[in-house]
């Protein structure tokens, strides 16, 4: 069974009197243990994608089928209970909480699990030694260095034991050195069998996940498979 | 050049001021709410403080009262024995002059042809008033106005009421149907800016020729005002000192022989000099011409206003730190481009008196809509020309200006100081420093708005204690009806019995005064006591079923009866009178002397009556005693059967016009006289809640704004929450605990506050509620300060916890 099926996806924004179509029908299926990356230009609906898969936003039009079950007419308390369950996420721009110090922001999801503090903190403890960063669990955000605070972001997206880390531009602040070190974390994690989804558009990075989804212009263009090609077309719906 | 940046400035203001249109809002409505509130009070206190003072060398004019003491009672007494005012001016060269009155205690009935009406707080005065008191003529020769016997001066009004357009020179007012007054003058209208307010003065010279028990010259009966005017450079405390033993001096030689038996009862008097214009603040003495107000009012309203602007300040200061973290770019930017420190200071608290002069405008607008509501609830007109007097006006601007500067100085300094690359990269929204001063200024707020629930609270618990608290008879749906005239008083048992008959009356019956009213105090001699040294004891005589009438309760012996003949020499006195006696169950059949220990006359005891407040609960309840008379009758009650309140008036009415038509029909109710007693707490007290209502909406407005900003600030941190899985109402509880802590904090501050003042406003009272039996307004006030900042904070929590992450995260 697939993690994540989704099925002639819409999203469209509407800004005043424009509405400006995002997504035009994404059909896209993610087995458990896959990592795949998305690429596409800029403005091409990546994040989009991405915060729909994630429950932060709605899609228009469509099926979206989580673990499966459908995502539909979710309420925010359902949502947020889904996310807390199911994924964890990592953001190019880390966005970890200033004024709570490393350990605070790794420990964060467990408190919305309603884990005692005692417990969120030993736990937090845990992801951060996996990570290497245990000596700067009392560090502030601002006082790290960028791949540190993705790490520590990394950390936050998998204390809640999530099925799916959706990972949006993780290495795009991050100096090509540091972006591989996140690569190689990130490898080890969908090692252990959770399942990756990476929008980056860096070739290199994309290079090392199990496929590649190319998004243009609100539709998937090609569907990469260890690095064999093939055109992407309705008939692929099939596997 | 330099007019084109300070164009570049005032547009920057606009633009910032039009961007953020919702604080900007709160920011000037909060300010001018706050500017109009203190303008009003400071109305009234201006006007409070400017009583008596019009009057030409009002620092030269004073009143006399006594201080004393008479058979071990003391007393201080606003006034004089009649003699006094003629004495001082005779021995004493620095008395200018000197001018006594007399106020006719009752009401009294004025007639011209067809036109007849009860005027109230007529004098009878020397001619030498206006020589003291300028007050301003319209027609007529003031120096010779109240030469005559039966010559009146009128006021402006009254002389429009009884002639209209007539010139009123000459006319004849005719007064209780007996007496005939002749216009010689007419007066302005009396200013209400002092205490001696009257609707027309009468000759002194008439009293004698009345023939009236009013006139006395005794030197040992205090009924009577003095005013004295000093000569130029004279020295108040000197006169004082000299005056010590006039009137006691003046009565030994007055009573001649029989000198001795004053010094035996210890009488003591001793005049002093209350200058004019202290009266209205500062004299609450015993027989004041109307109640007087109280300093201790200017001084808590001056801090209510006090109060309600430093809260509107804080607003400000704090909406405008709060928006510091955006300005923070604008200011890097400035520097970036070569701006100065001190350019941007000026910038910025430019922008604030602004903001504050635009307050002012709306405030005086706001002033200028609620100005008559407020004339009414203070009781007084506040005049428009005090409003636009150009002093006041360049205080409320020289005010503003100050508020603006103030609340804008913060801010700017501390904004201006900004390193431009830090801000440029940094996100201050959260330092430290800046919102720990914020915090303190919303606790400070919040303890105000608290410590002025609880006032709010306990004032309205004390005045509604005195409303309801049992009198020990039954002040409810009893009329008073004065007897005015002697015609009218021999007539007494006839109007009784005619009024008993009413279907709707269940009892009447007449005395001497009314409870509420204030009563006499007389000499007596009880038996088994002192023979020299008499009780001084207040008293009332009554007619039968007066007791019935008013619902005292006997709980000893028994009332007045006709079955027993000696009951004309029967009293009844009260526990108190009982209890200092100390009689016990032996009380019955005791004597008492009246006046003169050797008189022949005595007064025996029938009965003792429950303890009941004849005056007001300010004061404790003294000893009293209630005794038969059928004479000098002054007021009648009469008490209705419940029911149709209009009906009975009605029915009394017609009952009265039919055997009284001389005597326009006119009355009162004795729970009106008594609420009367209570006008100035009532007043104030309520006036105190509005007031503490405004400054609770300000620092809501505040509270709210505040929370708007910190939600905006936060937005991007809810958004991560939220990403992580939070829900909306942990978003919402999150973002209240900060409020919540800082309310729990501003009551743990104003709690004791409350406790140490209110304790001491009610010390006014001797009646009153215990502070500590109040615990609930405390309670009840933390819980609606909570509720309300709760509610405050959560409109905004819960828009913003609702709102979708990701507009949170994607745009920094
Ligand atoms: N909340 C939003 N409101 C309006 N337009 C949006 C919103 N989010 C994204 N867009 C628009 O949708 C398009 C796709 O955005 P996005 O998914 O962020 O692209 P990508 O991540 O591929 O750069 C862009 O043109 C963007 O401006
Ligand atoms: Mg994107």
């Amino acid at each position: 069974m697939s993690i994540i099926k989704l099925n002639n996806i819409h999203k469209s924004y509407i800004m005043g009197s424009n509405k400006l179509h995002v997504l035009k029908g994404i059909d896209l299926e993610l087995e458990k243990g896959e990592m795949v990356s998305i690429m596409g230009s800029s403005g091409s609906g990546k994040s989009t994608l991405l915060n729909i898969i994630g429950l932060l936003d709605n899609h228009d039009q469509g099926e979206y089928w989580l673990n499966g079950i459908e995502m539909k007419g979710l309420s925010e308390t359902k949502a947020a209970h889904l996310r807390n369950q199911y994924i964890g996420f990592v953001f190019q721009s880390f966005n970890l909480i200033s004024f709570k110090n490393a350990m605070e922001n790794v420990a964060m999801p467990l408190y919305y699990q309603k884990v005692s503090r005692r417990k969120r903190n030993l736990k937090a403890m845990e992801y951060l030694e996996k990570m290497g960063l245990k000596e700067w669990a009392e560090h502030l955000p601002n006082e790290l260095s960028g791949g540190q605070k993705q790490r520590i972001a990394i950390a936050r997206a998998l204390i809640g034991e999530p099925k799916v880390i959706l990972a949006d531009e993780p290495t795009g602040a991050l100096d090509s050195q540091t972006s591989l070190e996140v690569m190689d974390i990130l490898k080890e994690i969908n090692d252990l069998g959770i399942t990756i989804l990476i929008v980056t558009h860096e070739n290199d990075i994309a290079h090392r996940t199990n496929r590649i989804i190319k998004l243009k212009d609100g539709i998937i263009e090609s569907n990469v498979k260890n690095g064999k090609s093939h055109a992407y077309s309705e008939n692929s719906m099939a596997f | 050049m330099r007019n084109m940046m300070l164009q570049n400035y005032i547009k920057t203001t606009f633009r910032n001021l039009i961007r953020n249109k919702g604080y900007t809002v709160i920011n000037v409505l909060g300010l001018a709410i706050g500017l109009s509130a203190s303008i009003l009070i400071l109305l009234f206190i201006v006007k409070e403080l400017s009583f008596d003072k019009f009057f030409k060398d009002s620092e030269r004019i004073y009143r006399i009262a006594v201080k004393g003491r008479m058979s071990g009672d003391y007393f201080n007494i606003a006034l004089t024995p009649s003699p006094m005012a003629p004495a001082l001016k005779r021995t004493f060269p620095e008395v200018e002059s000197a001018v006594r009155l007399r106020q006719w205690s009752q009401q009294s009935l004025f007639a011209y042809e067809h036109k007849m009406f009860y005027e109230k707080g007529v004098f009878f005065a020397d001619s030498s008033f206006f020589d003291i008191f300028d007050f301003k003529p319209i027609i007529g020769d003031l120096k010779t106005a109240l030469y005559e016997p039966f010559s009146a001066v009128l006021t402006r009004e009254l002389a429009m009421k009884y002639f209209g357009t007539d010139n009123p020179i000459g006319k004849i007012l005719k007064v209780n149907d007996t007496f005939q007054f002749k216009v010689t003058a007419v007066l302005e209208d009396i200013p209400e800016n002092t205490h001696l307010r009257f609707p027309l003065l009468l000759s002194w010279s008439s009293i004698k020729k009345m023939n009236d028990s009013r006139m006395d010259d005794n030197w040992g009966s205090l009924g009577f005002y003095t005013y004295i005017k000093l000569t130029e450079n004279t020295n108040p405390e000197l006169l004082e000192s000299k005056t010590k033993t006039f009137i006691f001096d003046n009565l030994i030689s007055q009573a001649g022989e029989d000198s001795n038996r004053f010094e035996k009862v210890q009488v003591e008097f001793t005049p002093y000099l209350q200058p004019i214009a202290s009266i209205h603040l500062h004299s609450n003495l015993m027989a004041e011409l109307s109640a007087n107000s109280d300093i201790s009012y200017v001084y808590s309203f001056s801090a209510i206003a006090a109060f309600i602007l430093l809260i509107a300040c804080i607003n400000f200061m704090n909406l405008t730190t709060a928006r510091s973290a955006k300005r923070a770019r604008e200011v890097g930017i400035r520097k970036v481009h070569g701006g100065f420190r001190s350019q941007l200071i000026t910038q910025f608290i430019g922008e604030s008196v602004i903001l504050s002069l635009l307050a002012l405008v709306i405030a005086i607008i706001l002033v200028e809509i609620t100005m008559p509501v407020f004339g009414e609830m203070i009781g007084q007109n506040i005049s428009e020309d005090l409003l636009i007097n150009p002093l006041m006006i360049l205080s409320y601007i020289l005010l503003s200006i100050v508020v603006g500067f103030v609340a804008g100085s913060y801010p700017a300094f501390y904004l201006s100081s900004f390193q431009p690359v830090s801000v440029l990269r940094r996100n201050l929204t959260r330092s430290s420093k800046i919102s720990m001063l914020r915090n303190v200024l919303v606790i400070i707020q919040f303890s105000i708005s608290i410590f002025l629930m609880i006032g709010t609270g306990i004032i309205y618990n004390q005045l509604n204690y005195v409303k309801n608290k049992k009198l020990g008879f039954d002040k409810e749906h009893i009329m008073i009806i004065q007897l005015r005239s002697e015609k009218l008083r021999e007539k007494t048992t006839y109007l009784e019995n005619e009024f008993r008959k009413l279907t709707l009356v269940s009892n009447a019956a007449a005395s001497t005064s009314i409870p509420g009213e204030g009563s006499d105090g007389t000499a007596y001699f009880p038996e088994g006591e002192s023979t020299t040294d008499p009780w001084l004891i207040f008293n009332t005589g009554a007619d039968y079923g007066y007791i019935e009438t008013m619902g005292i309760e006997i709980i000893k012996g028994r009332n007045f009866s006709r079955d027993f003949a000696s009951d004309t020499a029967g009293i009844l006195i009260n526990e108190t009178l009982l209890k200092k006696l100390g009689w016990g169950d032996d009380c019955i059949g005791k004597k008492m002397t009246p006046g003169d220990p050797a008189s022949k006359f005595k007064f025996h005891v029938i009965g003792v009556v429950k303890d009941f407040h004849f005056i007001s609960l300010h004061e404790k309840i003294e000893p009293y005693i209630i005794y038969l008379s059928r004479n000098n009758l002054r007021s009648l009650s009469i008490k209705f059967k419940s029911g149709d309140l209009a009906e009975s008036i009605e029915q009394i009415s017609e009952k009265w016009n039919e055997m009284e038509p001389n005597f326009p029909f006119d009355y009162t109710f004795l729970d009106d006289t008594f609420d009367e007693l209570y006008k100035s707490e009532k007043r104030l007290g309520k006036l105190f809640i509005y007031f503490s209502i405004i400054a609770i909406f300000i620092a809501c407005l505040g509270l709210f704004g505040l929370a708007s900003y910190t939600a905006e600030q936060r937005t991007k941190e809810i958004g991560i929450r939220k990403t992580f899985g939070a829900k909306t109402y942990s978003i919402a509880f999150l973002l209240t605990r900060d409020f919540t802590k800082w309310i729990l904090l501003a009551n743990v501050l104003a709690w004791p506050l409350a406790y140490y003042f209110l304790g001491l406003w009610l010390e006014n009272f001797a009646f009153r509620i215990s502070i500590a039996a109040q615990w609930q307004v405390f309670v009840l006030s933390a819980i609606i300060s909570f509720a309300v900042a709760i509610l405050t904070v959560s409109l905004h929590a819960i828009k913003v916890a609702g709102s979708n992450p990701v507009n949170a995260l994607k745009y920094e």
